[in-house]
C-alpha cells in the first residue's frame, strides 16, 4: 500500500498510449478530456516518418496542470512521501493561462487517483505599470491599462504579469498512513 | 501533521530548460528564430510565402511550421522554394521547446541564415512557451479588429515586433490603425510595428529589413 503511493506516476502518465491517444479519460466520467500525442511526420525527403516516442502533449492547462503535478510529486517524494493536500501556485495577469481553467484540469487531474482532492490555490499576479519618468508604480484598474503616467504623461513600463509558479506544497507524510485522517 | 514544502520552481522549468539549450545551439550555428505568433488565419504563412520568394538568394532560410493537423502549410512554402517541415501536434494548442528539438533532429536542415518557427495559430497558449527565439512577433490581421491588443494583451506585451497583416483589407473592415498602434505602445513600448500587406506587397520591405537588422545585430554580439 505504502509502496504503492511512495512513487505514483502522474495520473496522465499511468493512462494506457491508447487510453491517452484514443479515448481518454476523463478521468472522471463526467469530464470528457482528450490527452493527445504527438506525431511529427517526416516528409522534407519524400520519405514518411512518425515519431510519437515521447510522452504526451496535451492541451495548455491540461499540460501545465501535469507540470505542476509532477513538480510537487517529485518535491514530495523527496521529502519521504505522502499524500498532497494542497498547492500553491503563482498565476501572472501576463502569463497566457487562466486559473479557472487550471482548476477544472488540476480537478480532472487528481481526481480518483492517491492526490484525490488536493486544493489547487492560485495567487493571481497582476502585471504593474511604472513610470521611468518619476519611477512609480502607477495604480491601474484591474484588467485595463493606463494610457501614460497620470502625473508625468510619459508612456508606462510593464513590470511583472508573467509568473507562472509553484511555490509550496502542503502534504501529509506518509507515516500518518494515507487512511487515518481521511 | 501536516507538512509544507517551499518548492519554488517555474512551472515550466523544463520548456525553459529545453528552450535554452536550443538557443545555445542556434547562437553558436548564428541562426536567426522568430517564433511567429497569431490567431489562425491571419496570414503567418503568407507572409513566409512572400518572404521566400522575395528573400531566396540572400539568405538560407527554413520554417518549422506547427498545426494540429495537416502537412498543408509546410506543403504551401515548399512549393514557393522554401524548406519547411510539418510539425503536427495532433490536438495541441501550441509548440513546446521539446517538439521543437525534435522537429528540427528529424528535419536536418543545413546551416541557416533564418529559422522560422510558425506556431499553431492561437493568441493565447504559445504566447507561454519558450522555444530558443530571438524574439516573437505577434501577427494581428486586419479583419480581426482593432480591439485585439487589449484583449489578449500577454502576446502583444511579450512581443519583438508587432505585424499587422491584409492591410490591404482595413478599410473594408472598418480597421483603425491608429487605435492598435495606441494599444501597443500601452502594452509595449517601443515594439516596432509593421503594417503589411502580403497580396499588394506594401510594408513587406520593413519587414525584410527587421530580419536583416536583427540577423546582424545577433551575428555583430556572436563575433
Amino acid at each position: 500500500m505504502d509502496e504503492a503511493s511512495k512513487r505514483t506516476p502522474c495520473p496522465s502518465r499511468a493512462l494506457s498510449p491508447i487510453a491517452r491517444s484514443e479515448a481518454t479519460a476523463g478521468v472522471r466520467g463526467e469530464i470528457d478530456f482528450q490527452l493527445w500525442r504527438p506525431k511529427c511526420y517526416a516528409h522534407l525527403d519524400g520519405g514518411f516518418a512518425r515519431d510519437d516516442g515521447g510522452g504526451e502533449r496535451i492541451v495548455h492547462e491540461l499540460g501545465i496542470a501535469t507540470e505542476i503535478y509532477e513538480s510537487c510529486r517529485t518535491a514530495v517524494d523527496r521529502s519521504g512521501s505522502g499524500r498532497l493536500q494542497s498547492v500553491k501556485i503563482a498565476v501572472g495577469e501576463l502569463s497566457a493561462v487562466e486559473p479557472e481553467c487550471l482548476r477544472f484540469a488540476w480537478e480532472a487531474l487528481v481526481a480518483g487517483g492517491p492526490d484525490a482532492g488536493c486544493a489547487l490555490e492560485v495567487e493571481w499576479r497582476p502585471a504593474r505599470q511604472f513610470c521611468p519618468q518619476c519611477g512609480q508604480v502607477k495604480p491601474r484598474p484591474e484588467t485595463r491599462w493606463l494610457r501614460l503616467c497620470p502625473d508625468c504623461w510619459q508612456p508606462l513600463r510593464i513590470d511583472g504579469g508573467d509568473e507562472l509558479d509553484v511555490l509550496e506544497v502542503s502534504f501529509e507524510p506518509r507515516e500518518h498512513g494515507p487512511e487515518e485522517t481521511s | 501533521m501536516s507538512r509544507t514544502l517551499d518548492v519554488r520552481r517555474r512551472i515550466l522549468e523544463d520548456n525553459d530548460r529545453q528552450a535554452a539549450a536550443l538557443r545555445a545551439s542556434f547562437k553558436t550555428g548564428g541562426t536567426l528564430v522568430v517564433n511567429m505568433i497569431s490567431s489562425p488565419g491571419s496570414g503567418k504563412t503568407a507572409l513566409l510565402e512572400a518572404t521566400a520568394r522575395d528573400l531566396a538568394g540572400r539568405y538560407a532560410m527554413a520554417a518549422l511550421e506547427g498545426d494540429i493537423e495537416t502537412e498543408r502549410d509546410a506543403e504551401r512554402l515548399r512549393a514557393r522554394g522554401l524548406r519547411a517541415y510539418q510539425i503536427l501536434t495532433g490536438g495541441s494548442c501550441h509548440l513546446d521547446a521539446r517538439l521543437v528539438a525534435r522537429g528540427l533532429e528529424d528535419a536536418a536542415f543545413p546551416a541557416l541564415d533564418i529559422l522560422f518557427i510558425e506556431n499553431v495559430g492561437n493568441l493565447i497558449c504559445p504566447t507561454s512557451y519558450d522555444l530558443g527565439e530571438d524574439f516573437k512577433i505577434a501577427l494581428l490581421s486586419t479583419a480581426e479588429g482593432d480591439d485585439k491588443p487589449f484583449k489578449y494583451p500577454a502576446i502583444f506585451a511579450r512581443a519583438g515586433a508587432v505585424v499587422i497583416t491584409k492591410a490591404d483589407l482595413g478599410p473594408h473592415v472598418s480597421f483603425d490603425m491608429d487605435v492598435v498602434r495606441g494599444q501597443i505602445e500601452t502594452l509595449n513600448p517601443g515594439a516596432p510595428l509593421l503594417v503589411t500587406s502580403a497580396r499588394t506587397g506594401d510594408g513587406l520591405e520593413a519587414w525584410y529589413g527587421l530580419l536583416a537588422e536583427r540577423l546582424e545585430a545577433k551575428r555583430r554580439h556572436r563575433a
